[in-house]
């Protein structure tokens, strides 16, 4: 009885590694994104990849975590997509992105948004302030760079000290997106317009100009600046079919 | 100084010296508990002191943790109200710590040198860490959680280790304190404790020398005076001491130099009068002696009839000491039960004559009355007044009492108070000539108790006792006045029932009787189950005579157990027949043995799935000369009650295991033979060995004998048949339970036994098709023996459908007239041979 348990495993055994030796030919790239722009890199990726022998893993974090991760080792990855100029200069400063390959393709736009059925209505910019909204979500200032751009625009206008009381902070813009689709009636969050959900209904547009451009910046990591694999699909990121894309996802494709 | 000293009082000379060292050594001892009360205080506010500092030190490195824990939380909180809420408890902590933090050191002992006090030091660092924390909390509340981060962990990694560094340097300090404290605390109470041992010393050493000058001096002169007395005391008044000193000795020997002139001028006197008084106390003492060690109990009054005195006879016997009677009447003892002529012609007799003896009931102390044999006498002086009363008492209730307890013995059984065999004759003689004057009937009934024998052994005789006196008690609530009820021994009652009408009013009473005697006895918080057997004879009907008559009921009585006990049976003339029968066959059967007239037969017992043949059951026969053939259940009863039944179980099972050695020689299969044991041979003590002879004479192996007893014999003596088996069995004879269904069927005793087969009882099996409830005994009994791993013989199999239903539910064993019915030795050989060569036969 046993011998035949351990028959049966070490079968398993051998058709698993068969399963994974087999597709030994096709290239494989992973791709650390923020998670603002994962959805429409997956959806961007999956169309590379049916037209090349290529297979796309994606890491989908926030800009922070995935550059502390990267330069700590806890995560290989080809090409790094960050939300912010900040955590691609900490990349560059620890040597693994070269600084004349970042590119910065596509920017967003802030939105002060509030799940889809709540009746709030935000006419000014202060109404934040107003006794209607006692519960304000935005990203953690640290790590997620929406999350810098929010508290640089609330700084900005002045409200912040206002405000922050109301504040709560969450890691990364999915979670954001997902919590507050299931807050109250008084409360809101800020987060990329790109990042509006079916449950959410935005509130509010935020005046670019009361935090730093919100641009993406793209490089690839590393020895895989070489590859050739990597370049090709670099290169097609940038190209005008995927501008199409991340435009009708609502990203800012104008150059900066 | 000593010698100025002689004059002053001993008290004076003792009291001195050593009241005033008491109180030098008293003064010295307050002093120095005094000093020791002051240091142990001061030390005791250094041992609280480094208490409260240890714990407090220990509250900071606890608080700190918890500082550091609430500080990391903050840091990892997302939202801005509990940041507050947790920034509100690390202000509350800081203050905690901040409140606990140790004073600079403020002792009586030495700090230890060259040891800086750190606790400067700590709150100091703590200041830094705490400020140091505080901007990391600015940070994370404003939601820099990343620089919040990098400076919480510089600063604890800056402040941390130096903190506890200090916190476990200002422990072991304060333990330093506390163990220094208690060093001082033990030297200073040593020092004191030498100090006032010291004065002790001295001061009792001091003592003890003054005095031992002063005791010398007065032993000195004592012992002078010692020697003057001894020589006074010898009765030479002519010794001289001299008076040396004023002090108590010198009193002492003044006074006692006119005593002993004293002594002198009485002793002369004295010894004059003495030589006349002895002579006189010499008689006096002859009579108090005589008076006070009396045997008889003895009494002195005065003129006015006043107790004067008494002896130790007299308090033996009325329980009275003489302060209890002194001055008393002697009516006090009077127990009111002596008729005034008594006490008249006792006044008479001691005016006239001086003398009265005569019986009188009195009392004693305990309230007891007694006659007492009197014997009074008046003393008168010369001109023939009474002096006083001298009276002597003898008890003589034991006398009485012995009187009447023989009379009743005479009469009575002492157990029960029935009446007993003799008086029972001479009643029924009375009772048998006034019925023949009155031409009226008698009934005599003859009342055995069953079980008793049983009851009587295997729970003592006191039980038994207590039993009979039920029973008694229970007969006389039966009967009428008039009749007459005895016990005649062991068990056995006797019942005369005096001038009857009619015949059926005895029916009616023994019917009553029993009912009465069957009736639960608890006895000893212990229930018992008795019955009686009566039997009934008649006068004149079964007799004139009352040996006739008992002789006749007893013969009744053993009819009425051989019906079942439990019931009440008239004599018969037939059963006089019987019951010599009975003797006859008794006699006979002694010798039966002797004239061979038992023989073997042999009943198969088929296996029932091979059907082959398992064994045999030897059946005993008895060739009566004149009777012919008697049947076992008529003869083995006899044999029981007369011991004959150790013998004729012997032969039973020596014979039985010849045979089935003479069949192992032309069997090809072993066969078991089964014997039957008896209830008595099971008690017998001789069992092993007869058996134990036997298997060995024959060579007989394990599994070849089988002894077959009834449930009803094993439960007579639950232990000893439960040792009896066990030895059976270890000598490899296997065991049957026979006849099972019929007895206790007790289930946890069976379970006891080291029993190997169940034999159903042919009572059940007969009844199998007609009987529902018989065929499920067979069942459960089939089962309930395979579940204790027993094998079943069902007996008395007659029918093909008792055998398929029995084939049917797993009976083992069959055995009856189907298969062969029992037969002498050679056919029962030839029925084996043919069956080894043929096992068709046997179905």
């Amino acid at each position: 009885m046993r011998c035949l348990l351990c028959r049966i495993y070490l079968l398993l055994l051998v058709i698993s590694a068969l399963l994974i030796i087999s597709p030994v030919h096709a290239a494989e790239i992973t791709l650390a994104v923020a998670n603002s722009t994962c959805k429409t890199i997956k959806a961007v990726g999956e169309q590379y990849a049916r037209s090349h022998n290529i297979k796309i893993h994606y890491l989908c974090k926030s800009s922070g975590l995935l550059a502390k991760g990267i330069r700590g080792g806890a995560i290989k990855a080809e090409i790094y997509i960050s939300a912010n100029r900040h955590w691609v200069d900490y990349m560059i400063e620890g040597g693994l992105v070269t600084a004349e390959n970042v590119t910065t393709p596509w920017g967003n736009r802030l939105v002060v948004s509030a799940p889809i059925n709540s009746p709030l209505r935000l006419q000014t910019w202060h109404d934040l302030t107003s006794e209607s909204i006692n519960s304000i979500i935005i990203g953690d200032p640290g790590t997620a760079p929406f999350g810098r751009y929010a508290k640089q625009a609330l700084q900005k206008t002045g409200i912040w000290e206002q405000v922050k009381q109301k504040i709560t902070t969450t890691k990364h813009i999915t979670l954001l997106a997902e919590k507050l689709a299931q807050s109250d009636n008084k409360t809101v969050g800020i987060l990329f317009a790109t990042n509006l959900t079916d449950r959410l209904r935005p509130l509010y547009s935020i005046d670019p100009s009361w935090h730093p451009a919100i641009r993406y910046f793209m490089a690839p990591v590393g020895q895989s600046a070489d590859n050739a694999e990597v370049t090709g699909l670099f290169n097609y990121l940038q190209s005008d079919p995927v501008f199409e894309t991340f435009k009708a996802a609502g990203f800012d494709v104008t150059s900066e | 100084m000593i010698g100025r000293m002689k004059n002053c009082s001993l008290y004076r000379q003792l009291i001195v010296p050593m009241f005033s060292i008491g109180l030098i050594s008293l003064l010295g001892t307050v002093y120095f508990s005094h000093m020791l009360k002051e240091s142990v205080a001061a030390l005791d506010t250094v041992y609280v002191e480094g208490d409260i500092r240890l714990r407090n030190l220990e509250e900071i490195e606890k608080q700190i943790t918890a500082y550091r824990a609430l500080s990391l939380r903050h840091l990892t909180t997302e939202n801005f109200s509990t940041m507050e809420q947790i920034n509100h408890e690390l202000e509350a902590t800081r203050i905690i710590i901040q409140d606990t933090l140790p004073k600079p050191k403020e002792t009586i002992t030495q700090p230890p040198s060259g040891q800086p006090d750190i606790s400067h030091d700590l709150d100091a660092i703590l200041q830094t860490y705490f400020s140091g924390i505080s901007v990391a909390i600015k940070l994370s509340s404003d939601f820099e959680k990343e620089a919040a981060f990098a400076m919480l962990t510089r600063i604890e990694s800056e402040h941390i280790p130096r903190i506890k560094e200090i916190t476990s340097q200002l422990i072991r300090n304060a333990f330093g304190d506390i163990s220094d404290s208690r060093r001082a605390l033990m030297s200073v109470a040593t020092d004191n404790l030498y100090s006032t041992t010291a004065i002790g010393i001295s001061g009792g050493g001091l003592l003890l020398f003054i005095a031992f000058i002063v005791i010398r001096n007065v032993t000195d002169r004592l012992s002078k005076l010692l020697i003057w007395s001894q020589r006074i005391s010898q009765g030479d008044y002519a010794a001289i001491l001299t008076q040396d000193s004023n002090d108590e000795v010198g009193q002492l020997t003044y006074a006692m130099m006119e005593m002993a002139q004293s002594i002198a001028d009485a002793n002369n006197r004295l010894e004059m009068s003495k030589r006349s008084a002895e002579s006189i106390a010499e008689t006096l003492k002859i009579y108090a002696n005589a008076f006070e060690n009396s045997g008889e109990a003895m009494l002195i009054t005065d003129r006015e009839n006043k107790i004067i005195n008494i002896n130790a006879a007299f308090t033996r016997q009325t329980g009275y000491e003489l302060s209890e009677v002194a001055g008393k009447n002697p009516r006090m003892l009077s127990g009111g039960d002596t008729s005034d002529d008594t006490y008249c012609e006792m006044w008479n007799n001691l005016k006239r004559e001086n003398f009265w003896q005569g019986e009188l009931w009195d009392r004693k102390k305990s309230g007891e009355i007694y006659p007492k044999w009197a014997a009074i006498s008046a003393i008168r002086d010369q001109q023939g007044e009474v002096l006083f009363y001298i009276a002597s008492f003898t008890d003589i209730s034991d006398r009485k009492a012995a009187e009447a307890r023989i009379e009743h013995l005479a009469h009575y059984d002492m157990l029960t108070g029935l009446l007993n065999r003799f008086s029972l004759e001479s009643r029924m003689e009375q009772a048998v000539l006034a019925a023949k004057r009155e031409n009226q009937q008698l009934a005599v009934l003859f009342v055995d108790l069953d079980r008793f024998k049983y009851i009587n052994d295997s729970m003592g005789h006191q039980v038994g006792d207590q039993l009979l006196i039920e029973v008694a008690n229970r007969l006389k609530s039966c009967l009428r006045e008039s009749d007459i009820v005895a016990r005649i021994g062991g068990d056995e009652f006797v019942i005369v029932l005096t001038a009857l009408k009619n015949t059926n009013q005895v029916a009616t009473l023994a019917e009553q009787i029993l009912t009465h005697l069957s009736e639960p006895y608890s006895l000893n918080e212990n229930i018992f189950e008795s019955s009686p057997s009566i039997g009934i004879s008649i006068y004149p009907n079964d007799g004139n005579n009352i040996d006739q008559l008992l002789k006749n009921s007893d013969i009744a009585m053993y009819h009425a157990k051989d019906q079942g006990r439990k019931n009440f049976q008239f004599f018969t003339s037939s059963l006089q027949v019987a019951s010599e029968e009975r003797i006859d066959l008794e006699h006979q059967l002694r010798n039966a043995l002797e004239l061979d007239q038992f023989e073997l037969y042999y009943q198969v017992q088929v296996n029932t799935q091979s059907r082959y043949i398992h064994g045999m059951e030897a059946l005993i026969r008895w060739h009566h000369p004149t009777r012919g053939f008697i049947r076992p259940d008529r003869f083995i009863p006899i044999a029981e009650e007369s011991n004959v039944i150790n013998d004729l179980g012997a032969w039973v099972i020596d014979r039985a295991c010849q045979q089935v050695a003479e069949w192992r020689q032309i069997s090809d299969k072993p066969l078991q033979i089964s014997v039957n044991l008896s209830a008595r041979q099971l008690q017998s003590n001789k069992l092993i060995e007869t058996v134990q002879s036997a298997i060995h004479k024959h060579q007989i192996t394990e599994g070849e004998l089988e002894l077959e007893i009834t449930e009803t014999a094993a439960m007579a003596d639950p232990e000893l048949a439960i040792r009896q088996l066990n030895r059976l069995s270890e000598l490899g004879v296997s065991l049957a339970i026979d006849d099972f269904g019929t007895g206790y069927s007790s289930l946890a005793y069976l379970k006891k036994l080291p029993i190997n087969t169940l034999k159903l009882d042919q009572t059940f099996v007969g009844d199998i098709e007609n009987d529902k409830n018989d065929a499920e005994i067979c069942m459960a009994t089939i089962a309930l023996a395979h579940n204790l791993g027993l094998k079943v013989v069902a007996e008395g199999v007659e029918t093909i459908e008792q055998r398929d239903f029995l084939t049917k539910y797993d009976c083992d064993y069959l055995q009856g007239y189907l298969f062969s019915k029992p037969l002498p030795s050679k056919e029962a050989t030839d029925l084996i041979k043919t069956c080894s060569t043929n096992q068709m036969v046997c179905l």
